[in-house]
């Protein structure tokens, strides 16, 4: 009996089963830990819509930056992914911020809001990201 | 990492309670080590380099042992085989009463250490190299191991399959 017999012995004799208890008992806690973090990321997600829309309402310029979220949060939130951008561009006027090339300011607002659904569970995870860039375009001068 | 953990779960679930049951020599011990050892994988935080599945198996292994060290001594009964019985399992079909009792009794004679390479390798599908990782070993060692498992498994089958007519 060589090796190859006996491994193929081994094989072929039955386990004790692991019990369909253990499957509850480790995965369920994987799953709530994950539903905390989807939570705790919706959570945040909404904290940052509040505070993007106060922004909004008491002033039209500086948008202060998000915290991004967490690589576990983006890493668990893997279902369907809906995304949607608002934009809009105003100009500002022309400035000289060297004191002898005119520019025209032009100041560009963005607001990306992406939502990850788990349709298992029904979990929403919601992220918006302001975004605010300045353009200065040479202005012709006459 | 977690969907990479929760998948080795789903792939390996009876080869890691197998090893907890065979370092534990008790069901309800075992399923205890495997709970705290995936209690612990959720918990951490800790990032491994490479191949997941060896710090997986290596999480159990000592979660089976926290459980050998935390039994009463008093408690003490018969230890548990891996193997089930022949009678129950539909499976079983393919081995006979006799080799089933023969192997049962070999395996579980075995030194701890080359029980726990053969339930990796035959019952985790662990390779050499994911051994050697999971045990902190050189790869030598574990192949060595292995074999010299084998060898005393095939030795004792033998020995009582085919005694000496002298």
């Amino acid at each position: 009996m060589n090796n190859d017999d006996i491994e193929s012995l081994l094989e072929r004799m039955p386990l004790v089963k692991a019990p369909a208890s253990l499957d509850a008992k480790v995965l369920g806690r994987a799953r709530r830990g994950r539903r905390m973090l989807l939570w705790t990321a919706a959570a945040a997600g909404l904290a940052a819509a509040v505070v993007v829309a106060a922004l909004n309402f008491g002033g039209p310029t500086k948008l202060p930056p998000l915290p991004p979220p967490s690589k576990e949060a983006m890493a668990a939130a893997e279902p369907v992914r809906l995304e949607q951008n608002w934009s809009q561009l105003s100009y500002e006027g022309v400035v000289v911020p060297d004191g002898r090339t005119p520019l025209r300011q032009f100041r560009r607002q963005t607001l990306e809001h992406v939502q990850w659904i788990d349709a298992s569970n029904g979990t929403r995870t919601e992220m918006t990201i302001p975004r605010e860039e300045v353009i200065l375009i040479k202005a012709p001068v006459d | 990492m977690r969907h990479a953990i929760e998948r080795i779960y789903g792939e390996r679930r009876q080869g890691l309670f197998t090893l907890a049951l065979a370092i534990t020599r008790c069901p309800a011990r075992a399923e205890d080590a495997v709970q705290d050892a995936f209690a612990r994988l959720w918990k951490s935080q800790a990032r491994p380099d490479g191949d997941l599945v060896p710090y997986v198996f290596a999480a159990v292994r000592n979660a089976a042992f926290d459980q050998v060290r935390r039994q009463e001594p008093t408690a003490a009964a018969e230890p548990a085989s891996i193997f089930n019985g022949l009678v129950s399992d539909p499976s079983s079909e393919a081995i006979t009463a006799e080799e089933h009792g023969l192997v049962r009794r070999a395996v579980d004679a075995l030194p701890e250490p080359e029980r726990e390479a053969v339930v990796m390798r035959v019952y985790g599908g662990l390779t050499f190299h994911e051994m050697a990782q999971a045990l902190g070993e050189p790869l030598q060692t574990v192949a060595s191991r292995y074999r010299r498992a084998l060898e005393k498994l095939s030795e004792r089958i033998k020995a009582v399959a085919e005694p000496s007519h002298e």
